[in-house]
């Protein structure tokens, strides 16, 4: 602003200096003209009152002295008189001379001069050369005036006059020079009251004037109501530049007020794409079709390239006259709010994209049960157009055995405002009445002040699992009867079967002791041998029933130390060891590991139990231990191996099978070849391995491993436990 | 039946429909010289008139209370479980004794008749042998070690 001020006063100061300077000048000039005018009439008028006194001087002396000394001597007479006359006079002037010449020869020839002459006269100029240029004019015959050169070379300003009677030419001059001083000194000393006038003037205005100091204040308060208000203000001028513009105009573009001024609005600061409209607007306004514009929306380009969008307003400006001299407008920066609304919409549009492509059905529902909103899906697992639904209400729409349940869960879900979601299976009904089962997914959308606004619904189809649930509860049910089945088989095996063998025996025991001494020794030796068979039978039933047991009955499965569970079977077998000197070796401690404990019992039994019978060798051994894998150390091998009398390899194969035995009856113990049999159940059940190495002589390893789980437990027996809780025996 | 009164709280009332095994039991007593006396039932009824006094055991004196009851489980009729369940039920029963003796040897029964009030349950061994030791243990225990409550008589 203070540039522009100084910018405006040097001009100011520079068109008047000029101005005056000019006008001076030209004054000057023209006093000089006339100046030079009034010099000329003077000097001529000297040189022809000279000529015409000498004239008739000489006509005097002519008639009255007689030219007896003839013409020249009256010629000279003449001149040497007037000459004379002129020596004590001060014509004019400081440089003014007053010349007589006369031509002789090729020479002019000067008889008269002033100062200037005096000491050297006559002087003798060629007539060729150029000085004494008005007497060259004068003795050529000619009268006038002249500013040349003199026969000093000076330029003078002269009158020259041909006194023909006489034949000498007169000269009035004076030294141009000498005209001229006076204008000189006139001039330098205007120039300088000028300069002095036209500094002291616009230091003046500039500092002073208060009508330019109340401009100023009044344009610095308009700038300052714009600057505070809001919204960015501009005002153009009739051609569409920028005149004015406030502070948030500025930082909305981004610019300096002092390079924004004077810019055209549309092209520099309208972005591309808005300029022609923004351009046409500005024309509407400009031209006076419209008074007022408002809510235009045109995007702002900013300095540095970016571009703000704003909501303008404009409207005329106009001088008294009426004559629109501009346009005022003004501008909200509305960014932000576009790209919200954007967002928004675009937040919407993926929403409702989701909302209708969903996979799943999903309905908001008033919390009077209304459908407010349903998705394509929802409409597509109840077979109803949307339109249909939206007059339906969700109680409508739900099965009857459900409706009251519903209910009570959405009004739960309302009542407690720190449950979010409830799901449950329930049925709906379609439009051709046939029911649905969905998993229903229930949450609460609430308002600012925690009021259920509506529920959000989602229903997923599960017509088809609840399908096969049903199938499979039928499958289940079919096993679990069918496992009863089997169960009461066993139970028959073991009870049923057994009574009547041990009626065999005890009657074979009466008998014997009865009837003993009636039989004989062969009677006796068979129905002794009748009672022991029995007996075997009973053997066999029972370890059928724990065979069959084993597959049936849920694991316990936990952490176990097997140390002490070899411990508790080798002291349950400990009399049996002892008598046969069997050495139990345990060459390491032994792993605690995670299994069903009585099982596992089992299992140590059975195999101890097969190393300590099948061998001959005078020191028995039986070696218990645990074994890694080379290549996975977590894998535990556990091992159970003797120095008996071994398996035969093609025998290796059928240990595991059962009520097989290798030997008869009478050799080596009265096994029922269950054994092993129940063993290779119970590692399976425990999800492992058993397997058997053996050297016919040498001695047998049996290995086995396990999966180490605590819900090994989950078996089928547990769905029938549940399910036949009820069963009475 | 006469009542012996020195033998009264001496009685032993056996639950059994299989006559070799009643014949076991007494053969057992007679070898080991206990002269408790045995009275038999042949069925869960007629334990239950007997423990109840009624039809042929209405009679004053025809039941004497029993010390100790040996029950089978698998009987004709009502069975041993009911028997066991409605004497344990009962007030004036549910002091006496229950030994259960039976083949069978599934855990199933064995929790049930526990989970009933059975005071024992023995599996009846396969031989006689095993069956005589089983008794005489039984005897030796049940009358010889524990006391009994002195209602018996009632």
């Amino acid at each position: 602003m203070k540039s522009d001020k100084q910018k405006a006063a040097i001009v100011s100061v520079v068109v008047l200096t000029v101005a005056l300077c000019g006008l001076m000048s030209m004054t000057l000039w023209l006093l000089y003209r006339t100046t030079l005018r009034l010099e000329q009439q003077r000097l001529q008028e000297i040189v022809h009152s000279h000529a015409v006194l000498i004239e008739e001087f000489f006509h005097v002396q002519e008639q009255f002295f007689k030219p007896s000394a003839g013409q020249e001597q009256t010629l000279e007479s003449v001149l040497t008189s007037v000459l004379n006359s002129h020596l004590h006079k001060q014509c004019f002037g400081k440089s003014g001379e007053f010349l007589i010449a006369r031509q002789e020869n090729e020479n002019i020839i000067f008889w008269s001069g002033q100062e200037h002459l005096s000491n050297s006269l006559p002087l003798s100029v060629p007539k060729q050369s150029s000085l004494a240029e008005p007497m060259r004019l004068a003795l050529s015959g000619k009268n006038g005036t002249i500013a040349g050169t003199d026969y000093r070379g000076k330029t003078v300003l002269a009158a020259f006059r041909w006194v023909p009677e006489m034949h000498i030419g007169l000269v009035a001059k004076i030294d141009l020079a000498e005209v001229r001083q006076p204008l000189l000194r006139t001039t330098a000393t205007a120039s300088g009251i000028v300069l002095l006038l036209i500094l002291g003037g616009s230091a003046v205005i500039l500092r002073f004037n208060p009508f330019l100091h109340r401009l100023e204040e009044e344009k610095s308060r308009a700038q300052n109501y714009l600057d505070i208000a809001g919204a960015m203000i501009a005002v153009l001028d009739k051609y569409g530049r920028l005149k004015l513009i406030n502070r948030q105009g500025c930082e909305m573009l981004g610019g300096q007020q002092e390079g924004l001024i004077g810019l055209f609005w549309v092209e520099h600061c309208i972005q591309f794409d808005d300029r022609q409209r923004g351009s046409s607007i500005l024309q509407l306004l400009l031209s006076g079709t419209k008074e007022q514009v408002d809510g235009i929306e045109l995007q702002v380009q900013r300095v540095d390239g970016t571009s703000r969008i704003i909501e303008w307003s404009g409207r005329t400006l106009r001088d008294r006259n009426e004559q629109i001299i501009g346009v005022i407008c003004s501008g909200a920066d509305v960014t932000e709010r576009r790209q919200s609304e954007q967002s928004l919409h675009d937040a919407k549009e993926a929403f409702q994209a989701t909302f209708e492509q969903a996979a799943v059905g999903i309905a908001h529902v008033a919390p009077d049960g209304r459908l407010l909103r349903i998705n394509r899906k929802f409409c597509t697992i109840l077979g109803y157009t949307q339109d249909e639904l939206l007059k339906k209400t969700i109680q409508e729409i739900t099965h009857p055995k459900h409706v009251e349940h519903s209910y009570a869960k959405a009004k739960e879900l309302a009542a407690k405002p720190d449950l979010t979601t409830y799901a449950m299976e329930k049925q709906y009904l379609r439009r051709d009445s046939s029911a649905v089962w969905v998993n229903h997914t229930v949450s609460l959308v609430r308002d600012g002040q925690g009021r259920p606004q509506y529920y959000i619904s989602v229903i997923e189809d599960i017509q088809a699992r609840k399908e096969i649930e049903v199938a499979l509860g039928e499958r289940t049910e079919l096993l679990v009867r069918s496992n009863k089945e089997l169960d009461d088989f066993a139970y028959i095996a073991s009870h049923d079967l057994k009574e009547p063998l041990r009626g065999i025996m005890s009657y074979s025991t009466f008998i014997l002791e009865d009837y003993g001494e009636k039989l004989g020794g062969d009677g006796r030796d068979r129905l002794k041998v009748m009672g022991d068979l029995a007996g075997r039978l009973a053997n066999l039933t029972d370890d059928l029933l724990s065979f069959s047991r084993v597959g049936r009955l849920a694991l316990a499965c936990h952490q176990v130390d097997l140390n002490q569970l070899v411990a508790d079977v080798l002291a349950t077998l400990r009399v049996g060891l002892e008598e046969d000197k069997v050495d139990v070796r345990i060459p390491k401690v032994l792993p605690t590991i995670v299994c069903d404990a009585v099982r596992m019992r089992e299992v140590y039994y059975n195999l101890i139990t097969n190393a300590a019978r099948y061998n001959d060798k005078e020191e028995k051994w039986i070696e218990i231990g645990v074994l890694h894998r080379w290549n996975d150390l977590e894998q535990q091998i556990f091992y159970v191996c003797d120095n008996g009398i071994g398996i035969r390899e093609r025998h290796l194969s059928k240990v595991f099978t059962m009520f097989k035995r290798l030997h008869s009856g009478n050799k080596y113990g009265h096994g029922t070849g269950a054994g092993l049999a129940i063993v290779k159940k119970i590692i399976e059940r425990h999800e492992g391995n058993i397997w058997v190495e053996s050297e016919e002589g040498e001695g047998t390893a049996f290995f086995f491993t396990i999966v180490q789980k605590s819900d090994c437990g989950v078996w089928l027996e547990n769905i029938a436990d549940e399910s036949s809780a009820g069963i009475s025996l | 039946m006469t009542i012996n009164q020195a033998e009264l709280g001496r009685y032993i009332l056996l639950v059994e429909d299989s006559d070799v095994d009643y014949e076991t039991v007494l053969r057992a007593f007679r070898k080991g010289n206990l002269n408790n006396p045995v009275i038999r039932c042949e069925d869960g009824d007629e334990a239950l008139d007997y423990l109840y006094r009624r039809n042929q055991f209405a009679a004053l004196g025809a039941a004497p209370r029993p010390a100790l009851v040996l029950l089978d489980l698998n009987l004709p009729g009502t069975d041993g479980r009911e028997v066991l369940e409605e004497m344990k039920s009962d007030e004036y029963l549910k002091d006496i004794p229950v030994i259960v003796m039976t083949t069978s040897s599934d855990q199933r029964d064995v929790e049930r008749c526990y989970k009933y009030g059975a005071n024992s349950y023995v599996a009846k061994p396969v031989s006689f042998e095993g069956y005589m030791e089983a008794v005489q243990r039984l005897h030796s225990y049940w009358f010889d070690t524990v006391m009994l409550p002195d209602s018996m008589s009632g």
